[in-house]
């Protein structure tokens, strides 16, 4: 008995030692290799909503693929139309510890409020992930069959065409801006609250489309009782029967981004890493089952690259949303 | 009787182990969120939302569904007792409800809060089951225009709600303006914002109630000298002597039939929550009530009406979800992001190619409904029991609860600042016979009113015919028209008519 006790408290002792030494060993050579301590996920909006469900679920990739093996909080901070999550991860500047899910707010806030809304520049690009297709709607009965029959009412039409939308400077405002500066039609645009309303608005008639995501409609477009004119990516969005605008002979390429960027002056190896894993995880299953789901197109656009694409977005959108007049003083 | 085919094999799916146990934890759940003040039942399901996926899409939606009728349930608790309410909700249940609980009848106005929102639970499910579609069609009807008369037509209700007519107009006003506060969704252009981010967003709605019901209640008791009243220690805690009695059913079931049915449908358009429900509730009660005068002052109706109606409004925000794809208030909007994460694209197919899963929801709901009225009435006697705390014990950890929740919704210290400048506007205004619940209800309306005015008038071009030409919005108007001259007019050709009965009139309309 005395000797059986003897060898389990050797047993206990041995498999301490190891451990303390493996450990040990562990933070002499990787002591400065990031990440050590939990990483803040930040989203500009609510709990529930599509931002919230990227963030969360690319946090989620990165924790089961163990791409990042420390954890990952993810924290909501709404308000301010999304400047309050914004200034947020601006202030940490040089901490790798945080970082922003980018919305399609994250380039045209900067633009509209620059006073509360810090820009692109305070923040360094991680990677570009997928884009939201934006699809112009219209109900199934309606007499317009094309994004040429609805610019040509547009243009021929003095009251124009009433155009409903998820809000004012939102991606989809600014891409029927430039659809009506092309192709001088005359655009009435109907802002709403939600994705909801702005759908309600086409169905009781009050307006003759709205852009939404297409999420928020497919289910009535599968049963017929709304149609999809275009979507606003470069190709065409799978699980949607429709044309791009191209294809309806629109020079147009938009949607809105989805992202993840981190506060700027970061260390080098830390950007390195993000970067990689972010690189990986666009080829994992889960995410593309989430583009599948969400609709969304891969972007795959990572650092410079990322950064080159914010500083092209916002030198597009900005003389659009200025002519538009929401700039706030 | 292809629905009744469907509705067993809905239950042959709900009544699983696996199922109940998480409709059973969503109801818990809801519960306790709806009796605790800040977090609502929109945050709550956000959270928990990405912790389902991977879950069975029935189990997940059982629960959060769950969450959000029983949220219903919970909110109506603290009006009752501590005249704090949990949601916007519940605000108008604290009118009678908390002068119940004063007079030593809380048990009783937590069990018709109880047996309202059951019975809205049960007729609200069985609605959307027969005419879900047609219904949600039909409310596709609504455009602007039609919503800004019907929102007019809830703010004309203003003064339905008791004390002196003029100042409830009066504080209708102030709420109507308070609501203007932030940035202007339709130009940017920022409005008695002061230069201040936090003002931007506008106020929510959360802190005001707190400050505006709870902390001025807390004020005027302390003023009073904190004295629990001798009323309310008499009372039995037995179960049998808390419950409604037979009287009490018998008033209560005009309201709670016009609160499930009218709660429903009038839920069904897309954008109307359950708080506006709840108010409309309450002030046709008072409308078709044989003793209006009792309103105010502790009556059954006034907590029976409201509490069945946000219940079944919270059924009836689910039709256009399920029926047309289209998320009536922020909290559908949630659930129909999870439902397409789940790979179930809500909308008119729902049924056609997922009838399981969709009818066995329906069923959770009705399963749901009778574990949420079991598990709320044995609580009554243990709510019952916190009314015996001595208040000098009590409110010290209201406050706490007050401050805690005021601050979780969106962890900003200045709302707290405006829980307190709010508490103090309330107590004031109570003492000076402003009534409050005018004040909620133009601050709640108001930005839905303008912002309706505003698509209404872009729809026409500027022109104001609209509200006068669409079929809908023409009869809403003439409703209108009835509400405000008709008491009047009628009252006039009275007097005309039979003068010895003026003076009973003229009180008449006064009302």
């Amino acid at each position: 008995m005395r000797c059986k006790k003897l060898a389990a408290l050797a047993a206990v002792v041995a498999l301490v030692a190891v451990s303390a030494f493996s450990l040990a060993g562990c933070s002499s050579t990787e002591q400065a290799k990031y990440p050590t301590k939990p990483i803040e996920f930040v989203v500009h909006s609510g709990a529930g909503g599509a931002p919230d469900l990227f963030v969360r679920t690319v946090s989620d990739i990165l924790t089961k693929q163990k791409l990042i093996t420390v954890p990952i909080t993810v924290t909501n901070k709404p308000g301010g139309g999304g400047s309050v999550a914004f200034k947020y991860v601006a202030s940490k500047a040089a901490d790798p510890y945080t970082l922003l899910g980018t919305p399609s707010v994250f380039t045209t806030q900067a633009i509209i409020s620059p006073k509360d809304s810090p820009n692109y520049t305070e923040f360094t690009p991680i990677g570009l992930l997928c884009i939201e297709p934006i699809a112009v709607v219209v109900k199934a009965d309606s007499p317009y069959k094309t994004m040429n029959d609805l610019i040509e009412v547009g243009k021929t039409k003095p009251e124009g065409v009433t155009w409903a939308l998820t809000s004012l400077g939102s991606y989809d405002h600014i891409m029927a801006l430039s659809i009506s500066e092309m192709t001088k039609a005359k655009i009435v645009f109907l802002p709403n609250s939600s994705d909801g309303e702005a759908v309600v608005q086409v169905m009781s008639g009050n307006a003759d489309c709205v852009s939404i995501n297409p999420r928020g409609v497919m289910g009535q477009v599968q049963a017929g009782t709304l149609r999809i004119l275009a979507v606003s990516t470069a190709q065409r969005v799978s699980g949607v029967d429709a044309p791009t605008m191209k294809e309806s002979g629109l020079d147009i390429a938009t949607g809105g981004p989805r992202g993840i960027v981190a506060p700027k002056n970061i260390p080098a190896d830390a950007k390195q890493l993000l970067v990689e894993d972010m690189k990986k995880l666009v080829e994992t299953e889960q995410w593309k089952n989430y583009l599948k789901e969400t609709y969304a197109v891969p972007a795959n656009l990572f650092d410079a690259d990322f950064g080159q694409y914010l500083k092209q977005e916002s030198e597009r959108v900005e003389p659009l949303i200025k002519q538009a007049g929401l700039i706030r003083q | 009787m292809m629905v009744f085919d469907n509705l067993l094999m809905g239950f042959g799916h709900a009544l699983t182990p696996e199922i109940l146990l998480y409709t059973g934890l969503g109801t818990i759940l809801g519960t306790a969120i709806g009796v605790l003040p800040g977090l609502g039942p929109s945050a709550t399901i956000g959270l928990l939302l990405p912790i389902t996926f991977g879950m069975n899409p029935l189990a997940a939606m059982a629960m959060l569904c769950g969450i959000y009728y029983g949220a219903q349930y919970g909110g109506s608790t603290t009006s009752i007792l501590l005249n704090m309410p949990g949601e916007s909700a519940s605000v108008v249940t604290c009118l009678d409800g908390h002068q119940m609980a004063k007079k030593g009848r809380g048990g009783q106005a937590l069990g018709i809060a109880a047996i309202g929102s059951f019975a809205a639970g049960i007729v609200g499910t069985f609605l959307l089951l027969m005419l879900g579609e047609p219904l949600s069609r039909a409310a596709m009807a609504f455009g602007p225009a039609e919503y800004t008369i019907l929102m007019a037509l809830g703010l004309c209700m203003a003064t339905s709600f008791g004390g002196h007519q003029v100042k409830a107009v009066i504080m209708c006003i102030l709420g109507l303006l308070i609501g203007t506060i932030g940035t202007d969704s339709f130009s940017g252009v920022n409005r008695f914002t002061f230069d201040t981010s936090y003002l931007q967003m506008g106020l929510d709605l959360v802190p005001v109630l707190m400050g505006l019901f709870a902390m001025s209640e807390i004020v005027s008791e302390i003023e009073q000298g904190i004295m629990t009243n001798p009323e309310m220690l008499a009372v039995s805690t037995k179960l049998r002597n808390l419950l409604p009695n037979l009287d009490d059913l018998k008033q209560s079931f005009g309201p709670i039939l016009r609160g499930s049915v009218g709660g429903f449908l009038i839920a069904v358009l897309p954008g109307i929550g359950a708080t506006a429900t709840s108010f409309m509730s309450y002030a046709l009660e008072r409308k078709v009530s044989k003793h209006p005068e009792k309103f105010g002052t502790g009556t059954i109706e006034g907590v029976a009406g409201p509490e069945t109606a946000n219940n079944a409004a919270s059924i009836g925000a689910m039709v256009p979800l399920f029926t047309l794809g289209i998320p009536g208030t922020a909290t559908a909007a949630i659930l129909a992001g999870g439902m397409m994460m789940y790979g179930l694209i809500p909308g008119p197919l729902l049924f056609r190619d997922h009838p399981d899963f969709i009818y066995g929801l329906i069923c959770t709901m009705f399963l749901g409904n009778v574990m949420l009225v079991l598990l709320n009435l044995p609580l009554i006697s243990l709510w019952i029991k916190m009314l015996k705390i001595p208040l000098h014990f009590l409110y010290p950890v209201v406050i706490g609860i007050i401050i805690v929740g005021g601050y979780s919704v969106n962890f900003d210290p200045l709302d707290l600042v405006v829980i307190g400048v709010f508490g103090l506007f309330g107590y004031l205004a109570d003492k000076s016979g402003f009534p409050t619940a005018p004040l909620i209800l133009g601050f709640f309306l108001g930005p839905a009113v303008e912002a309706n005015i505003r698509k209404a008038l872009i729809v026409g071009r500027g022109d104001m015919m609209i509200f006068f030409q669409r079929p809908i919005s023409l009869v809403l108007m003439t409703l209108i028209v009835l509400v405000l001259v008709g008491p009047t007019v009628v009252g006039y050709i009275r007097r005309k008519m039979f003068p010895s009965a003026a003076a009973v009139n003229l009180r008449d309309v006064e009302r």
